[in-house]
């Protein structure tokens, strides 16, 4: 019995993810390793999907075909999504089938049809004329009843659930343009429309295609960056694998070269490139060092690294790269959804409206009754209009994403466009916010620079402002803290052995007092029980670039400013370097907030573009905000899109981008209203035979995705 | 032009073979990937013993 089971195993279906093939001949040599291996059916690696996927009868071959694949180098994973993506194909080879006849019958039936056209007044033989119009007959049976299926499907199941969807219209339109036709063809009577079914249907489904081919490499993009991630880590202490999904933050995990980083965190130790493409869509390796942070996704590509993981699984800049394609896929503008309320009580009176003219022209007496009605139906279907806005959207989405630009609010772009006053946040955005410390002047003998700098890192310990990090990576002996406390924008304080010490801007550390006169330095005061002990004197230096875009963005007529809780001399003079003469300085968070409300008060539209929390309010209250490379979680959720890659560089770009996003929605959105407006009252009045308004209907939409196509490319 | 009522019958059986050809090949994945065939020349012909006997 137990023998019988075996034998009369069903040969499944196995989906593995393989997502190092970098190229086509990747996934052949794959395929001709395995397909030396017995009991293996149907083999196939595709290198548009990155999949792996085969018909075997045991999970023995199940087994080797995991080690052939681990021996070859490649990395395989189990696919959860495969039986979705599997369903995915099958919709997508079922529609270029149909689209493929609708094409061929297409420009069979034209060249039929053409006969009579070209005859003109006089006609053609009734003889030819009959074996046009049943060849076209034959023709347009495959394209009605097998091309046009999903328009009918579609059409029944509207009609089932009680509501008039756009494919009621075109099914009812390409079904009575063909009935008609063949009881015309068979009687030898009036006019036949094969001609324009077919042209229909073919322009309809070509729009259906691109749609779904386009849902379905997001599908691709979307599993993809899930599976980036492997199922364990190693902790580096005791080497030791741990399952990724118990990693939490304060783990200590080492990356051998060619592995993936497991998870966001700051590099310890080690160094080496790392690939972000998958983030910034920058090829060339990004060369990592202690104290850069690391995304989970990339693949370490060289060096040994051990870091530190420094959020959980959720805030990973991967997690919400997944979830922020989710949001941006599925969203859909205020005017998108007032589009599809509208669209069903178009449909209705759109049919109403084409019933009307039909019969109005019967009972005046005209032959064409029947070519109106059905020009009527075809020319009003309010496809381009319901498409005109989020087609654009989700190209645009994309686009700027290979940018390095996540969009999280859909208002993001159109706000950007109207945008005329710019403020940045000058640390951590202006400059790279990596902090170095030059030295620190000693005010109180009793401690040494060690020992400064482990109280002054543990009291640190929790916050995530550059001087924490740069403190950090140089301390060696952590000491315990207790009530520690972080004011956004001015300092931490806290107890060690029982004494009180603040660290922070000199107004917060030791209220009433301000920094020595003049300074160079970013100057942050340590003090005891109400007393200075030390200043620390900082620097930091500019982001590479930020000149250029600053004086970019100055002469496309935009305000450009800066808000800054750096209250030194050196600050300003960097600002200054800038071309940024209205700088505020030593602004605390509140102030960074009023002087925001002061701006919009003014008349200014503003983008406030910032890193830390110490902007988080002020990125609230702007009209839009930017966040470049946020390290906390909040300032990512405060903002309406993130910078990941830090590369101010694009920022001109986008502004010009978005301003050119609008235009087309704008363009996309006028040109379907005037179609639809000017071309009723046409086909009501008789002036439009049937093919031009199949051409119409289905360039209109054809030009609002073309057109809308143009946004593909930032640049 | 009677030839026509040969011709025309003719190029509808022609189209059939056509459309049935094209069907068939996009639901046997012909057209799934389109990529990867183009390289398949470079490869020498797969060997079909299995691999365990190639190993031994």
């Amino acid at each position: 019995m137990n023998d019988m089971t075996q034998t009369m195993h069903l040969p499944q279906r196995e989906h593995f993810l393989v997502p190092d093939v970098r190229c086509a001949n990747c996934c052949l040599s794959i395929e001709k390793k395995l397909g030396g291996l017995s009991g293996i059916d149907a083999l196939n690696v595709s290198y548009a999907q990155k999949r792996l996927t085969f018909e075997s009868a045991s999970p023995d071959v199940t087994e080797q075909v995991l080690k052939s694949v681990a021996a070859m180098g490649y990395q395989i994973l189990p696919d959860t999504e495969g039986e979705q993506l599997e369903h995915y194909q099958k919709e997508k080879r079922g529609m270029l089938a149909r689209l493929g006849v609708a094409g061929i019958g297409m420009m069979q039936v034209m060249m039929f049809a053409l006969a009579s056209y070209v005859a003109g007044e006089a006609g053609i033989d009734s003889e030819y004329e009959s074996l046009m119009r049943w060849a076209s007959f034959i023709i347009a049976v495959p394209v009605t009843f097998f091309s046009a299926m999903p328009f009918h499907q579609g059409a029944m199941r509207d009609l089932r659930n009680g509501m008039l969807g756009m494919d009621v219209p075109v099914s009812i339109a390409i079904t009575a343009a063909f009935s008609l036709s063949a009881f015309h063809t068979i009687t030898q009577s009036g006019e036949v429309y094969f001609d324009s079914a077919c042209m229909f249907t073919f322009l309809l489904l070509t729009g259906r295609f691109l749609e779904l081919s386009a849902r379905q490499n997001f599908k691709v993009e979307q599993t993809l960056g899930e599976h980036l991630l492997p199922a364990v880590a190693r902790l580096s202490e005791t080497g030791e694998p741990i399952a990724l999904r118990r990693v939490v933050p304060g783990h200590c995990l080492k990356v051998l070269p060619g592995e993936s980083i497991p998870a966001d965190g700051t590099v310890l130790e080690g160094s080496g490139s790392v690939d972000e493409s998958a983030f910034t869509g920058e090829a060339k390796p990004v060369f990592k060092h202690p104290g850069e942070t690391v995304f989970a996704g990339a693949i370490n590509l060289d060096g040994e690294i051990v870091l530190r993981v420094d959020a959980e699984v959720d805030d990973w800049v991967i997690s919400h790269l997944s979830k922020l394609y989710q949001k941006a896929a599925g969203f859909k503008p205020a005017f998108a959804v007032l589009a599809d309320r509208i669209a069903r009580y178009f449909v209705s009176a759109v049919l109403c409206l084409a019933l009307g003219a039909g019969f109005f022209w019967w009972q005046a007496g005209s032959p064409d009754y029947f070519a109106i009605a059905l020009a009527v139906m075809v020319v009003s279907c309010p496809c381009a209009l319901s498409l005109a806005t989020p087609v654009a959207y989700a190209i645009a989405t994309g686009a700027v994403q290979k940018q390095g630009v996540l969009i999280a609010s859909g208002t993001f772009l159109e706000k950007l466009s109207t945008v005329d006053t710019i403020v940045f946040d000058k640390t951590g955005t202006l400059t790279e916010g990596v902090l170095e410390l030059h030295g620190i002047d000693i005010v109180d003998n009793r401690f040494d620079e060690a020992r400064l700098i482990s109280m002054a890192a543990s009291l640190e310990a929790q916050s995530l402002h550059p001087v924490a990090n740069t403190l950090r990576l140089i301390n060696t002996t952590p000491l315990s803290v207790t009530e520690q406390q972080q004011v956004p924008g001015m300092g931490v304080s806290g107890y060690i052995d029982g004494e009180h010490f603040r660290f922070g801007k000199p107004d917060f550390a030791l209220p009433g007092s301000t920094a020595p006169e003049p300074n160079d330095y970013y100057l942050v005061l340590l003090s005891m029980q109400g007393k200075p002990i030390a200043w620390f004197r900082f620097s930091d230096k500019l982001r590479a670039g930020a000149p250029g875009v600053v004086s970019k963005l100055k002469t496309s007529m935009r305000e450009v400013t800066a808000f800054s809780g750096d209250a030194s001399e050196k600050g300003r003079a960097l600002l200054l370097s800038l071309g940024i003469d209205n700088a505020q300085t030593g602004m605390s968070p509140e102030a960074k907030i009023e002087g925001l409300r002061a701006l919009q008060q003014s008349g200014r539209r503003v983008l406030m573009i910032g890193d830390g929390l110490n902007d988080a309010g002020a990125m609230a209250v702007a009209d839009v905000s930017l966040a470049v490379n946020p390290v906390d979680k909040m300032v990512q959720s405060a903002a309406d899109a993130t910078l990941v890659n830090g590369e101010l560089e694009g920022l001109p770009n986008l502004f010009a981008y978005a301003s050119k996003v609008n235009a087309v929605i704008r363009q996309n959105i006028s040109w379907a209203v005037i179609y639809n407006f000017s071309v009723i009252p046409l086909a009501v009045a008789g002036f439009v035979p049937p093919w031009a308004a199949a051409l119409g209907m289905s360039l209109s939409s054809l030009m609002v995705t073309l057109n809308a196509c143009r946004l593909a490319k930032v640049n | 032009m009677e030839i026509l009522f040969v011709l025309i019958p003719v190029s509808l059986v022609i189209v059939m073979i056509v459309l049935t050809a094209f069907v068939w090949a996009v639901y046997n994945r012909q057209y799934d990937d389109l990529d990867k065939e183009s390289m398949r020349i470079l490869f020498d012909d797969q060997a079909k013993e299995p691999v365990t006997e190639k190993d031994t």
